[in-house]
């Protein structure tokens, strides 16, 4: 159970950490990095979240499926947050690539990259 | 319940959409037809709900599968997406610039999807397809200017779906479901108040939700009234949902609602710019939407059909500033949805924003009802800073009359304040009442003449990049605070 404890509060830092970035950072290249760093802590949040309840992959073998079924249950790990989590990580990666491209062309016109000079 | 709509109908109809946009990037030939039919389904389906009132519940892939539900809050939102997207695609029909059918259909199918889902995960993914549309149409031209918009409001909106993940991550482990009916299990806590956080930024209610005027306002216009009208309610109609589902969250919503509603009056009365004034008041009008989940969905059906006009309206004006407003002669065309859109939203009789109000009044407890009564003045102030402009009867251009898409969501306004009367809501009282709220709103209008700009100079922005993410951050530990608040109270 405390290595459990351990993991949540790492993945806690992880998340303020990110969004800490996103806020303190004056480079937008560095912002989007710092949303990767929290939409990461995320990812591994779900992962914690669906060994709740074990470690195994939530794999039903056909061989032994009768025999194991009720000690295999106790053991495996949730597969829904799991399942779920995959999504996110897709819609994720397409919105970082599609923030990415943006900066690139607003490179063109800050090479710095800096907040302040696209504010007015 | 209709027997026409079948499970397979109401999948075909939530997925075509998407094939629309499928295939009007294949097949550029056929044009806005297709797009136009999903609208018209949604419209049949929303206004289909309306008249039944039942609950239409779907389940995909079996009992522990994902639910949709067709319940009466989301048919407000569905008729008022397709009604707004019809009347956006109508009115930039002839216009050789506008944008392909992709995108909006790829919108429309989005929101559909926000307004009939409820389970957390379904609506992260819904609400994220809607801000990437939303930010693929804001940036279509590719200038400095909009693509800084259009990356400021991706930004936020991802930081703010990612909190809103952490959120349901934190519920899952608790409740072991993803269904909105499971948080009511959920103990008040950071869970829930992650969940707010996410949909009040989407919704551009209070502090983190400010990056919508600027996107509004320079977004452009067909956009903006497709922002305004109905974008903003994919992350509001959510938030009804979860306050219809569990009560205890009403009291921080209708918190937030209002200091939206204050902030949002306050900042359009001073707001140099026509867009900045109206996207200023969808601030504060989401905020009325979000006190009662029951009548949530006809004020955004009212206000979504009033302010949609008024951002095409505005896209035809060349000067927007609103000093010396008053001097410049603007033509029918013009002058007919500018009218009926701000009285309707302030909330002349026989108009749709009338019935919205007190159907809103009679649903709240006396403080908030006064509360919104009282909006309801600033309201008027702020329109009133549009009314007076001379009539321009000289005019040969294309303006003289209303396009067909703002023409048919005028008309839907005038049908629902008609539809109103018709209920009895506009009695002797209701009347007096309200040409009392106007005397004072114009009264207020009257007073600010003189001191507007040193007012407008000295109020605060939070605008930037960086105080957007900081509202994020301020409000979060906020709600978190009152939620600890409202536990040791008991």
């Amino acid at each position: 159970m405390a290595a459990i404890r351990l993991l949540e509060l790492l993945i806690l830092l992880a998340m303020l950490s990110g969004f800490l970035g996103l806020l303190l950072h004056r480079n937008l290249f560095l912002k989007v990095l710092s949303m990767d760093v929290l939409s990461s802590a995320v990812v591994a949040l779900f992962v914690l979240v669906a060994a709740r309840t074990g470690l195994r992959s939530p794999i039903l073998s056909i061989t032994n499926a009768s025999a194991e079924s009720a000690t295999f249950l106790n053991s495996t790990a949730d597969p829904i947050p799991q399942a779920v989590i995959l999504t996110a990580i897709v819609i994720g990666l397409s919105i970082q690539a599609l923030l990415l491209v943006v900066i690139s062309r607003l490179a063109r016109f800050d090479p710095v990259l800096d907040v302040r000079s696209f504010e007015q | 319940m209709n027997a026409v709509f079948t499970p397979a109908v109401l999948i075909s109809w939530l997925l075509a959409p998407y094939l629309v946009a499928f295939l009007g990037a294949l097949l550029p030939a056929l044009e806005e037809g297709p797009l136009l039919l999903c609208c018209l389904a949604t419209g049949v389906i929303g206004v289909d709900g309306l008249i039944d009132g039942g609950v239409r519940t779907l389940m995909l892939l079996g009992d522990h599968g994902v639910m949709l539900q067709i319940d009466p809050i989301a048919c407000w939102f569905l008729l008022l997406n397709a009604l707004v997207m019809v009347a956006v695609r109508l009115d930039q029909w002839r216009d050789p610039g506008r944008c392909s059918p992709l995108l909006p259909a790829v919108l429309l199918g989005g929101l559909n999807t926000c307004f009939v889902v409820s389970d957390l995960i379904s609506l992260y993914v819904a609400l994220e397809v809607v801000g990437i549309a939303a930010f693929l149409l804001i940036q279509q031209d590719g200038s400095q200017r909009m693509l800084w918009i259009g990356l400021r409001y991706l930004l936020i909106s991802n930081t703010a779906m990612t909190l809103y993940l952490v959120g349901a991550g934190l519920a899952y482990a608790v409740t072991g479901s993803f269904r909105f009916s499971s948080l009511t299990a959920l103990p008040l806590g950071a869970a829930e108040v992650l969940l707010l956080l996410g949909l009040i930024t989407k919704a551009g209610l209070f502090l983190p939700g400010l990056w919508l005027p600027r996107s509004h306002a320079e977004a452009p216009s067909d956009v903006s009234a497709l922002l305004s009208g109905v974008v903003v309610t994919g992350g509001a109609a959510p938030l009804l949902h979860l306050a219809a589902v569990d009560g205890s969250l009403l009291p921080l919503l209708r918190t937030i609602g209002l200091c939206s509603a204050g902030l949002g009056i306050i900042q359009a009365l001073t707001a140099p710019d026509l867009k900045r004034l109206l996207a200023w008041s969808t601030v504060s009008q989401m905020g009325l939407v979000v006190l009662s989940p029951i009548t949530g969905g006809a004020v955004a059906l009212a206000h979504g059909l009033a302010k949609a006009p008024l951002f095409l309206m505005a896209g035809h004006i060349q000067q927007r500033q609103l000093l010396g407003w008053q001097e410049r002669a603007l033509p029918l065309g013009l002058q007919l949805p500018l009218w009926i859109g701000s009285l309707s939203i302030a909330g002349a009789p026989l108009l749709a924003g009338f019935s919205a109000k007190k159907d809103l009044d009679a649903s709240l407890p006396a403080f908030w009802a006064a509360a919104a009564t009282l909006t309801s003045i600033g309201s008027v102030a702020l329109f009133a800073r549009l009314w007076g402009a001379p009539l321009q009867t000289n005019d040969t251009s294309a303006n003289r009359r209303v396009p067909w898409g703002s023409s048919l969501l005028l008309l839907a306004v005038v049908v629902g304040g008609l539809l109103g009367v018709a209920q009895g809501l506009l009695t002797p009282v209701a009347a007096g009442e309200t040409a009392l709220l106007f005397a004072a709103g114009l009264g207020i209008h009257l007073l600010l003449k003189r001191p507007r700009q040193q007012i407008g100079a000295r109020l605060p922005q939070l605008e930037s990049l960086q105080d957007l993410i900081g509202n994020i951050a301020v409000v979060g530990a906020a709600l978190l605070l009152a939620v600890n608040l409202m536990e040791a109270r008991g």
